[in-house]
C-alpha cells in the first residue's frame, strides 16, 4: 500500500511539467517543444519575439497559474471534506464562490467597493466578500456548536442569501455589465499574469499550514467523540481548515472567478487511488487538482481553437458525469 | 477518582453526584437502564463531556489540567456505536490510536505498537483488509486494538458486547479481562447484559437516574430487590455455579 502510494505520487508529480510543457507549446500559434526550450533559454528576443512573448507573458503564467489555482481548490476540498466528514462538500461550501460572485457583482454593476479601481475593484471586492460569506457562515455555525452539520447548513443558507444577491444585481444591471459579471461568473484563467501569479502563490502558502492536520483529520472520520478521546479537538479542527482553507480559495476565486468541480472531485479521484490517510490524500490531492484544471484549461483554450471557452465550463462538463457517477454508487464506496 | 460528577443536558439531569474511586487490574462494570448515564459517565471520565460540577481525578491530577493530547495517552475509549464507514484498513484504523504521539510519520516504535496492538487482540491477519468489509465482533476488536495502540493505563468501553453474538461476547470479554490483568489496567465498561456483567467484574455500579444506586461485587449489586427498583423487573437469582439473573416479568 505505502509503496504503490510512493508510486502514484511520484508519476503524479512527473505528469505536472509535462502538462505544463503541453500548454506552453498548444494554442493559436503553435509552437515546437524545441523552439520552446530555445525560446525559454533566451531571454534575448532573437529566437522568435513573438513566439517568446506569448510563451512569457501568456502561455507560462496561465500554465502555472492553473497548476496552483487546482492544487489549491483540491487541497480546500479535501480538507473540508474531511473535516466536515461529508462527500459532498466542496471549497464552495462555506459560501465563498457566492460570497465572491457577490462582491464581483458589486464591483461590476454598482461601481462600489472596498479599495482599488477597474479589475482591482472587482478582484478586491470577491475577495472580501469571500472572507465575508465564510466568517457569516462559522459565526451561524459556532450558535449550533460548530458540528459538521452546522457548518453545512449554515454555508448553503449563506450561498442562497450571497446568489439571490448577485440575482438582484443582474436584474437592474446594464447590458454591457451584465455581459461583464455573466463572463466572470463562468470562471477562467485567462487574466493570469505574473503579477496575479504572486498572489496564487500566497494562497499557496496559505495552504501549507493544512497539513499540519492530517492525522486530525484522519481521526475525525471516527467521529467527533472519539475524535477527542484521541486527542483532537473538532471544532478547533473544523474551524481552523475552514478559515485557512477560505482564504486560499477567496485569493484564487478573486482572479479566477467561481471554477467548480476541482475541488470536489480532486479528492475523490485522490482516494481513489492513495486510499483515505490524509497524509497522503492531501498531497495526492493537490496533484491532481492541478492537473485536472491544467488539462481543463488547455481544453478550454484548444477546443473551439480560436474561441476560447471558460474553463469553469470545461470543468462543469468534466464534473457532472463524476458527481452523477457518485450519486449513484453507494456512500460506502465514495469513501474508498 | 470520580468526585460529585453532575452533568446536565439542558434540563435533563444525565448524571447527579456520582463519586466512584476506580482501581487498576480490575474491571468495573457500569449497569443500569437505557438513560441512566452509563455513557455519559464515560464521557466524563474521559474529559469528553464537561462535568458541570464535580471533578474527575487521574492519579491525583484533576483531568481538566491534563491536555487532551496527554490525557489521550493515558486513557483509551472504545465509543459504543462504531463509525459505519470507515474507508480505512485495519492497520490505519489501529494506527490511529498512535494519534496522541506522533506528528506526521509513524515510526517504527509507533508501528511496533500497532502490530503489538493487533496481535494482543488477534487481528493481525486482518491488516490489510478495509473496516468496512469487517463483521462486528471483528470491528469491536479494531476499537479496542486502537485503544490498545494509545497505550492507555485506564481502558473505557461502552457497550463492547453489543451486536455481538455469545462467542464473541466472551471472546471481547476475556481478552479484556486478559489485558486488565496483563497490563494492569483500570477497566471500566458500560454493559447491558447482567449475566456477563456479573461473570466479568470486579465492581459493579449501578445506575439509576444518574444517580449511583448500588456499587459493590456482582453478587451484592444484582439482588432480585436491587432489580426490581432500578429496572422495574421481577428476576429470580441462580447461583449456582454462575450467578444467573432470570426475568420473570415486568412490576406492574
Amino acid at each position: 500500500m505505502s509503496k504503490r502510494r510512493v508510486f502514484v505520487l511520484m508519476l503524479l508529480v512527473l505528469a505536472l511539467p509535462l502538462i505544463v510543457f503541453i500548454s506552453m507549446s498548444v494554442g493559436v500559434l503553435p509552437v515546437s517543444p524545441l523552439g520552446l526550450i530555445l525560446a525559454s533559454l533566451s531571454p534575448n528576443h532573437e529566437v522568435n519575439p513573438v513566439a517568446w512573448a506569448v510563451i512569457w507573458y501568456l502561455r507560462l503564467p496561465r500554465a502555472l497559474m492553473a497548476v496552483m489555482a487546482g492544487a489549491v481548490l483540491a487541497i480546500a476540498g479535501v480538507v473540508l471534506q474531511g473535516s466536515l466528514r461529508n462527500p459532498l462538500v466542496s471549497p464552495f461550501t462555506l459560501g465563498v464562490s457566492s460570497g465572491a460572485s457577490f462582491g464581483a457583482a458589486l464591483a461590476i454593476v454598482l461601481g462600489v467597493g472596498i479599495v482599488g479601481m477597474g479589475a482591482y475593484l472587482i478582484m478586491a471586492n470577491a475577495f472580501v466578500f469571500a472572507l465575508l460569506a465564510t466568517f457569516i457562515t462559522l459565526g451561524i455555525a459556532r450558535l449550533r456548536g460548530m458540528t459538521a452539520e452546522s457548518v453545512i447548513l449554515a454555508g448553503i443558507a449563506v450561498m442562497y442569501m450571497f446568489s439571490a444577491g448577485v440575482t438582484l444585481l443582474q436584474y437592474v444591471a446594464r447590458e454591457w455589465e451584465l455581459t461583464e459579471l455573466v463572463y466572470w461568473l463562468m470562471g477562467d484563467l485567462s487574466k493570469a499574469s505574473w503579477h496575479r501569479l504572486r498572489y496564487t502563490v500566497l494562497a499557496v502558502i496559505v495552504c501549507i499550514p493544512l497539513f499540519k492536520f492530517a492525522w486530525d483529520l484522519n481521526v475525525l472520520m471516527m467521529g467527533d467523540d472519539a475524535a477527542k478521546s484521541l486527542g483532537t479537538d473538532p471544532s478547533m479542527t473544523r474551524v481552523a481548515c475552514a478559515c485557512l482553507s477560505a482564504l486560499a480559495v477567496s485569493i484564487v476565486v478573486c482572479m479566477t472567478g467561481p471554477i467548480g468541480f476541482i475541488g470536489l472531485m480532486a479528492p475523490h479521484l485522490a482516494r481513489l487511488v492513495v486510499g483515505s490517510d490524509h497524509r497522503f490524500l492531501m498531497p495526492t490531492s493537490a496533484l491532481i487538482g492541478a492537473l485536472l484544471l491544467s488539462t481543463a484549461d488547455l481544453v478550454a483554450r484548444t477546443i473551439m481553437m480560436p474561441l476560447e471557452l471558460p474553463v469553469g465550463v470545461v470543468t462543469a462538463f468534466f464534473g457532472v458525469p463524476l458527481f452523477v457517477h457518485l450519486l449513484l454508487r453507494t456512500r460506502r464506496e465514495i469513501w474508498r | 477518582m470520580v468526585r460529585d460528577i453532575t452533568v446536565s443536558y439542558g434540563s435533563i439531569r444525565a448524571l447527579d453526584g456520582v463519586s466512584v474511586e476506580l482501581e487498576s487490574g480490575k474491571i468495573t462494570s457500569i449497569v443500569g437502564p437505557n438513560g441512566a448515564g452509563k455513557t455519559t459517565l464515560l464521557k466524563c471520565i474521559n474529559g469528553i463531556v464537561r462535568p458541570s460540577a464535580g471533578v474527575v481525578f487521574l492519579d491525583g491530577m484533576d483531568i481538566r489540567k491534563i491536555k487532551q493530547i496527554k490525557l489521550a495517552r493515558r486513557m483509551g475509549h472504545v465509543p459504543q456505536l462504531p463509525p459505519l464507514h470507515l474507508p480505512l484498513t485495519v492497520f490505519e484504523t489501529v494506527a490511529l490510536g498512535r494519534r496522541p504521539y506522533v506528528s506526521w510519520v509513524l515510526s517504527k516504535k509507533d508501528i511496533r505498537t500497532v502490530e503489538e496492538a493487533m496481535k494482543a487482540v488477534g487481528i493481525e491477519h486482518l491488516s490489510d483488509r478495509y473496516f468496512d468489509e469487517l463483521s462486528g465482533g471483528e470491528r469491536q476488536k479494531v476499537l479496542i486494538a486502537m485503544a490498545l495502540a494509545q497505550e492507555p493505563e485506564v481502558l473505557l468501553l461502552d457497550e463492547p458486547t453489543s451486536n455481538l453474538d455469545i462467542r464473541h461476547q466472551l471472546e471481547i470479554l476475556n481478552l479484556i479481562r486478559r489485558l486488565a490483568r496483563e497490563k494492569n489496567l483500570t477497566v471500566v465498561m458500560a454493559i447491558h447484559d447482567l449475566n456477563l456483567a456479573s461473570r466479568f467484574s470486579d465492581i459493579m455500579i449501578m445506575l439509576k437516574d444518574g444517580r449511583i444506586f448500588a456499587i459493590g461485587s456482582p453478587r451484592e449489586v444484582l439482588t432480585p430487590e436491587n432489580i426490581r427498583e432500578v429496572y422495574g423487573v421481577e428476576v429470580t437469582i441462580l447461583t449456582n455455579p454462575h450467578l444467573l439473573v432470570v426475568p420473570i416479568g415486568v412490576v406492574p
